[in-house]
């Protein structure tokens, strides 16, 4: 059986085309990381931006102030006057952010946060969705920069993550559900359908057992498969410390409780949680596609069915509400397992059954229901 | 023609293929089911919240009437019962000639009394001033709908999730072709381009044809089989919804995202730059999957190639907000046809290049640039031989 492993790994990294999509991968990560650099000091931009646009409500009310009275007049004048304040504090922040002096930033940083909440508390003519989301998102950036503040914690954006493992969790919550998933679904149909020519199964001539078969193939796609989701987390780990210098295991992941306010988790806890979901994940799209390659033959056609079926049962609860109830008895619903950590697919689907543990348990089920789908249907090998 | 022909018997006689068209009844199936349980719900009552609303409101009257009697005629909360009074019997009246209209099948008159309803409803939200300005634009257009159906006294529908024959096909290939149809058609040409290839041999090479006349047959082929495939998913589109509600009408309003603001106007006026466009998102794919055929040679590494170039030309566009601004310049922009003519996809990117025009011409340009590099490429394969 080990010889039999060894044969298939050899098979799998003799195909050039292989090696290619590692490297095209490869390349789309860096990209993204690269695009997620660029954008590293957004939050310097958006402070100039506001004072710029300050600068131009100013000019505004200077020229309103000549044509007015009395009383308008000591509106304007305090309207002018808090606007320069805030300039100057922006001004400030520019200066901090430069630099790198965070501690301080952050406070009037979020000296500003809190102030904004208020205002926009009492402001009128603010639906009360618009109003929700306003503040929801100030609290969002509340809860992050206290977090970095106390942690003594350098800044990274909220939206575009650069440091070690906090971009390991973008990747896992942008990127890989979709990136890992095809791609492995395409190395998956190679392995199970690299013995099968013109419908005949060569492999029944080898020297081994129907079941030492099916370990030998399952374990061969577990290990590429694992393989390849752990060389893009090491890979694109390192390449984001060497560009960046940090490795990011004490930054937060902000994330929705179920009673709607907002909390943080390190970085590494969340990363350990959302890898056990992925490689229970990735056994459970191994044994699938097996089941699948039973009684599609062609590699062609497994991997367009196998593609479209989990595309179908990714996409069929967003379809049909009546399904979100039972949506943890899809494995495909795992496949961001950065949305079970933070619980953002339960509140969407609003499935109880969707926190970590009871998503492992429900994975781990899954991989057994299908195990046995598997040996009680050997003789269709 | 007889390759043209040997080529079409040769997907026709695969049964495998089969599942492949299956697939397509399936999604289209689900995609009505899903919109059809969006409008009737599990109890197959397209009306049930207003017959709800009926009962609620006459419990309500029945309330207000035994209040009123007991009040002093003077004060402010007669005066605030008494208009309550007011509002649930016209409301009553609304509801009990929109269910009647219903049940006759009388469209127009229905959506005569739901844009009654709305307008009487907009009218006592404005006075409480509890919405927000997209809640408001939202039935606003709820309004035009309603205006606009009972005006060309079109047959019962629904503006976001369309149930008749003729609006169903359109929002199913909306909706199916940037996803399923890309599997589909990448499945049907990577198997068509590449199946003369067998064990590092190109067959077609010893075909008595000239190379011209095989790079055109080919096109030729696959450009036909695009238009069958998309003239049966609008044809099984058109037939179950047609079954289940009605046929409808090519009249039906469409929402046109223009200025920032949500409009409705009749499909009858984009039906032809929906064609134009269509018919250049095919070529352009036949080209793309072409020339990854023509380079892979080999069946799945060309399909799975297409697969992620098509996906990922489209997604990477749009998940990548700093990339909007320049999205016009990307034919994959277009692949989601309908939604560049509506302008939604302008408004979603912030960028109105986005525009049925640049599509015209991006797409056309990619694939007169990608059908110019697979002629000389074909004609050069196996010139050393």
């Amino acid at each position: 059986m080990n010889l039999y492993i060894k044969f298939i790994f050899k098979r799998f990294f003799i195909k050039k085309s292989n090696i290619i999509f590692f490297l095209i991968s490869l390349v789309l990560l860096m990209s993204y990381l690269f695009l997620n650099i660029s954008q590293k000091n957004t939050l310097k931009d958006t402070f100039e931006s506001q004072i710029k646009s300050n600068e131009e409500s100013i000019e505004k009310y200077e020229k309103e102030l000549l044509n007015s009275d009395e009383e308008s007049k000591k509106m304007i004048n305090n309207e002018i006057k808090f606007l320069n304040n805030y300039s100057n504090e922006y001004k400030k922040m520019i200066v901090l952010f430069e630099n790198k002096d965070w501690n301080n930033l952050y406070d009037i940083y979020l000296k500003i946060l809190k102030e904004r909440s208020s205002v926009v508390k009492n402001t009128e003519n603010l639906g009360v969705d618009k109003l929700e989301s306003i503040l929801d998102f100030n609290e969002k950036k509340i809860e992050y920069i206290s977090y970095l503040n106390e942690n003594n914690l350098s800044y990274e954006n909220i939206d575009r993550h650069i440091y070690g493992v906090s971009f390991i969790n973008e990747l896992l919550n942008q990127v890989f559900p979709i990136l890992i998933t095809v791609v492995v679904l395409y190395f998956l149909v190679q392995i199970f359908t690299m013995d099968i020519h013109d419908s005949v199964n060569f492999a029944k001539i080898l020297p081994i057992t129907k079941n030492q078969y099916i370990l030998s193939k399952l374990i061969s796609g577990v290990i590429i498969s694992f393989a390849y989701f752990l060389f893009f987390i090491v890979a694109m780990f390192l390449i984001s410390f060497i560009f960046t210098f940090e490795i990011g295991i004490n930054h937060p992941v902000i994330y929705k409780n179920l009673n709607g306010s907002w909390n943080n988790m390190p970085n590494i806890i969340f990363t350990l949680k959302a890898f056990a979901i992925n490689m229970l994940y990735l056994i459970n799209l191994t044994i699938f596609t097996f089941i699948l390659s039973m009684y599609i033959k062609i590699d062609r056609f497994l991997l367009i069915i196998s593609m479209i079926s989990i595309l179908v049962m990714k996409f069929i609860p967003i379809l049909f509400k009546m399904i979100k109830g039972y949506v943890h008895l899809l494995f495909t619903t795992y496949s961001n397992s950065y949305q079970i950590i933070n619980l953002k697919l339960m509140i969407d689907y609003q499935n109880i059954n969707l926190s970590f543990i009871r998503g492992i348990i429900s994975l781990f089920l899954i991989a057994l229901i299908q195990l046995s789908i598997v040996f009680l249907n050997k003789r269709k090998i | 023609m007889n390759f043209v022909c040997f080529d079409l018997k040769k997907i026709y006689k695969n049964k495998l293929n089969l599942t492949v068209i299956f697939l397509i009844i399936m999604s289209v199936f689900l995609l009505y089911l899903s919109f059809y349980l969006n409008k009737f719900g599990t109890d197959f009552d397209a009306i049930s919240l207003e017959k709800n609303s009926l009962i609620n409101t006459e419990k309500f009257l029945e309330i207000f009437n035994k209040d009123i009697k007991n009040m002093d005629k003077t004060t402010q909360d007669y005066q605030i019962i008494k208009d309550n009074i007011s509002i649930a019997t016209k409301r009553i009246n609304f509801l009990e000639n929109l269910i009647k209209s219903y049940e006759n099948k009388d469209w127009k008159d229905f959506y005569l009394h739901k844009k009654e309803l709305l307008e009487m409803d907009l009218n006592n939200l404005k006075k409480n001033s509890g919405l927000d300005e997209d809640s408001l634009n939202y039935l606003k257009l709820n309004f035009d709908y309603y205006d606009y159906m009972s005006k060309k006294n079109l047959e019962h529908d629904d503006l976001y999730s369309p149930l008749n024959g003729i609006s169903f096909s359109v929002k199913s290939i909306e909706t199916l072709i940037p996803f399923l149809m890309i599997f589909i058609l990448s499945f049907f040409y990577t198997g068509l381009f590449t199946s003369e290839n067998i064990s590092n041999l190109d067959l077609k090479l010893l075909l008595p044809i000239s190379r011209k006349k095989l790079f055109f047959y080919k096109i030729g082929t696959s450009f036909f089989i695009g238009l069958i495939l998309i003239i049966f998913t609008l044809f099984f589109s058109f037939v179950l919804a047609s079954i289940a509600n009605y046929r409808g009408s090519f009249d039906f309003p469409i929402i046109i995202y223009r200025d920032g603001k949500m409009i409705l106007e009749s499909f009858l006026n984009y039906r032809y730059e929906t064609m134009v466009l269509g018919i250049l998102v095919l070529l352009f794919s036949i080209n793309v999957i072409y020339f990854i055929s023509n380079i892979l040679k080999k069946s799945i590494v060309s399909l799975f190639t297409s697969i992620i170039i098509l996906f990922g030309g489209y997604f990477v566009v749009h998940l990548n907000i700093p990339l909007h601004s320049i999205s016009h310049f990307s034919p994959f922009t277009y692949i989601t046809f309908i939604k560049v003519i509506t302008g939604e996809m302008a408004q979603y990117y912030l960028n109105s290049s986005v525009n049925y025009m640049s599509g015209v011409k991006i797409l056309f340009l990619f694939s007169a640039i990608l059908f110019l590099s697979n002629m000389i490429l074909f004609n050069r394969e196996g010139e050393d031989v």
